[in-house]
């Protein structure tokens, strides 16, 4: 498999949304986030597809979803959301060691005739701390090119946190 | 070119309950991909292999840090939970369960921030395997290093030391970032 950077983004200081954009294909991508904390304790790291037409977010009641979430000291708990906002991860703290990592394949995404899919593997520290690794998926059930993603926190800002996207070739 | 970028690849040449491979990580990436492929055991008793980290002085960390939570798929039943806290190696990260060749496991990991010593290291991982003549299952899970320590190499051990591992082929590749 090879792996071929289309965008990076490192913050250096607090923001309420992070946008990568760069994807011009249709090829699958698999965008890497690593060290995401927040600036208020339990705040969730959620995140949006980009249109292609103007690189702002799509915050329409089309995000479906279904994940199995993995715990350290627990069972694993099976969710689903239908006409959510955006996709969402799960509360994390305001730390380096209370953060959040994970990759996101990112499939059919400038298709504009049919809907865009995400696939994530995620591994994360919440306030707690509890240790918690999210597998999931969902579909943006909207028939529109997107571009790429856009990250924010539900409440307060995203503290820190490294963003990459890769084209698969 | 690709961005994710073969590092370094060993074998296991001889019958050894344990493998390490040291000074893979570095300041240069902060994520990794380990793939292991074609591990086996002498003999027909099969094995779990399990994995801990090597530290930057070359130790293999071994302390009750280890947290880890993964699934297992059967393919004669249903899927159950593995769960580990505070352990001292992250339990069938690279096979739940091995045998001997042509019941072969294989394994990919990702490795999260293993060079840093302000993160904790997180990895990511699945293994698929055939065993004892009937069984075929898969795992996919994640684990975390609880200490703020570098990490620079890693280490696959059977669980119970007596059975040990014949074959294995181990590729660590790194994942480039262009600023």
């Amino acid at each position: 498999m090879a792996l071929v950077q289309v965008a990076n983004h490192t913050m250096t200081s607090a923001a309420n949304t992070v946008t990568l954009t760069g994807i011009t294909t249709n090829d699958p991508h698999v965008l890497f986030y690593r060290d995401v904390y927040m600036t208020s304790d339990g705040a969730v790291p959620a995140w949006r597809l980009t249109k292609a037409s103007d690189d702002s977010a799509n915050t329409s009641s089309n995000y479906e979803n279904a994940r199995m979430n993995i715990y350290s000291n627990q069972g694993k708990y099976d969710g689903a959301n239908k006409s959510l906002t955006s996709f969402s991860a799960i509360g994390t703290g305001t730390t380096s060691s209370e953060c959040h990592q994970g990759m996101i394949t990112l499939m059919n995404f400038t298709d504009s005739s049919s809907y865009s899919y995400s696939i994530w593997q995620q591994i994360m520290t919440t306030e707690t701390p509890e240790y918690v690794g999210p597998h999931g998926g969902g579909s943006l059930k909207v028939n529109e090119a997107h571009n790429g993603v856009q990250f924010f926190a539900n409440t307060g800002n995203i503290a820190n946190g490294r963003f990459t996207i890769y084209k698969v070739v | 070119m690709s961005n994710l970028r073969l590092l370094d690849e060993q074998s296991i040449s001889s019958s050894v309950s344990a493998f390490s491979v040291y000074d893979v990580f570095t300041s240069d990436y902060d994520v990794y991909q380990i793939t292991a492929t074609d591990l086996s055991t002498t003999g027909t008793s099969e094995t779990e292999i399990w994995l801990r980290f090597v530290s930057e002085s070359g130790s293999v960390i071994s302390t009750s840090n280890y947290e880890y939570g993964a699934r297992y798929f059967f393919a004669w039943a249903g899927a159950s939970d593995l769960n580990g806290q505070n352990q001292s190696g992250v339990r069938r990260c690279f096979a739940e369960v091995t045998d001997q060749s042509p019941e072969v496991a294989s394994s990919t990991l990702w490795i999260f921030n293993p060079y840093s010593d302000t993160e904790y290291t997180s990895l990511l991982f699945e293994n698929s395997n055939y065993y004892a003549g009937t069984y075929a299952s898969q795992m996919r899970g994640f684990a975390h290093l609880k200490k703020l320590e570098r990490v620079t190499g890693f280490y696959a051990y059977d669980n119970n030391g007596s059975r040990p591992l014949a074959s294995g082929t181990f590729r660590t590749y790194g994942l480039r970032v262009d600023s």
